[in-house]
């Protein structure tokens, strides 16, 4: 299947009549790579399901009013992220629970989780990355799994690049001393 | 000691396929999923102008056939009440007189109106006919034509 342009996509969505596809087009090109973006953040598969469900259902609401300023990748990436982040903070909430314990429940459901195919060498390093603070987490996970650029990162989460490059160098460090640790 | 080196060098080395993994045909059917709950949770949004145009079409399509009812009611019955007259226009009364008028003669016209049962009033002035006070002339008139004084008497 041919592959549309972002800006496209976009000039189709915004046509009455071929709304629909437009936007089946969008969910087409950008599913997984926020599937992924989810899945890393919240690790059970069913969650990541529901939150990429709501991510492209506040894109179709939104999508009438984006202008464009940014590119719809980022914009996308913002939803999720957000999503992501609202998610894992109600958690909290919602069980009254610190935040060592929900990353110890999401450490758990890694090891039971069916959908989780990795060795044990990736068991540690999953274990290690959900040891980070939330915010620090989607740094490392945006830039070693997706090899994100750091401009492209400070678009999506509002930061600067020496940020980013300061919160990336501390995760990894972080990581290493863990699995070290180990 | 390899997977310790490995390990050291995780961010930015190359080991980094994604350990997860999703059920069979996920990113095929997701999609159809999100439409289906698209259309449940977020219908398109009708205009005002096609939900009032929803609401008053029902209303309009009724009384436009109980009008077109009406209509054919009406001259089926004006038709079906005319079958004996022939209806006809004042230029055809008109041409009607134009081409008729030289075939009226006045005894023919009181013919006709007298035929009709027609209430008129008839002057003899308007004829060029002398007209007496003198009853004695009458009389006398009647009495020349032999017109019987006693049928008369009982007539009027």
């Amino acid at each position: 299947m041919q592959e549309h342009s972002d800006s496209e996509l976009l000039s189709l969505f915004r046509d009455p009549g071929r709304k629909s596809y437009a936007f089946n087009m969008i969910v087409r090109k950008y599913q997984e790579r926020l599937y992924w973006h989810i899945r890393k953040m919240v690790i059970v598969h069913d969650d990541a399901d529901d939150l990429l469900q709501n991510c492209f259902i506040k894109a179709w609401k939104g999508l009438d009013s984006f202008r464009e300023e940014s590119k719809l990748f980022t914009w996308l990436y913002r939803i999720a992220t957000n999503e992501a982040l609202s998610f894992l903070k109600e958690k909290k909430r919602k069980y009254f629970l610190p935040v060592v314990d929900v990353e110890s429940e999401l450490s758990a459901n890694l090891e039971g989780d069916e959908y989780f195919d990795g060795d044990e060498l990736q068991l540690k390093l999953q274990k290690a990355i959900l040891s980070l603070p939330e915010k620090q987490r989607l740094v490392f996970n945006m830039r070693y799994f997706d090899e994100m650029k750091y401009e492209d990162m400070a678009k999506i989460l509002d930061t600067s690049v020496g940020a980013l490059k300061a919160s990336y160098h501390h995760a990894a460090k972080k990581i290493e001393n863990i699995i070290k640790g180990d | 000691m390899k997977e310790k080196d490995n390990i050291k060098n995780l961010p930015g080395g190359k080991d980094k396929r994604n350990p997860f993994s999703v059920p069979e045909g996920y990113f095929d059917n997701f999609p159809a999923k999100l439409a289906d709950r698209i259309q449940k949770e977020h219908p398109p949004e009708v205009s005002l102008k096609s939900r009032l145009w929803d609401t008053i079409r029902p209303q309009l399509a009724l009384a436009a056939t109980i009008t077109a009812f009406a209509v054919i009611g009406y001259f089926g019955f004006r038709s079906f009440m005319d079958t004996s007259e022939e209806w006809l226009s004042d230029e055809m009364i008109t041409s009607y007189i134009e081409y008729y008028q030289y075939e009226f003669s006045d005894p023919y016209l009181l013919g006709l109106l007298a035929e009709e049962d027609f209430d008129f009033e008839y002057y003899p002035e308007d004829y060029g006919w002398e007209v007496s006070d003198d009853p004695d002339l009458y009389i006398d008139y009647l009495y020349q034509e032999e017109v019987d004084l006693y049928l008369i008497m009982t007539e009027f």
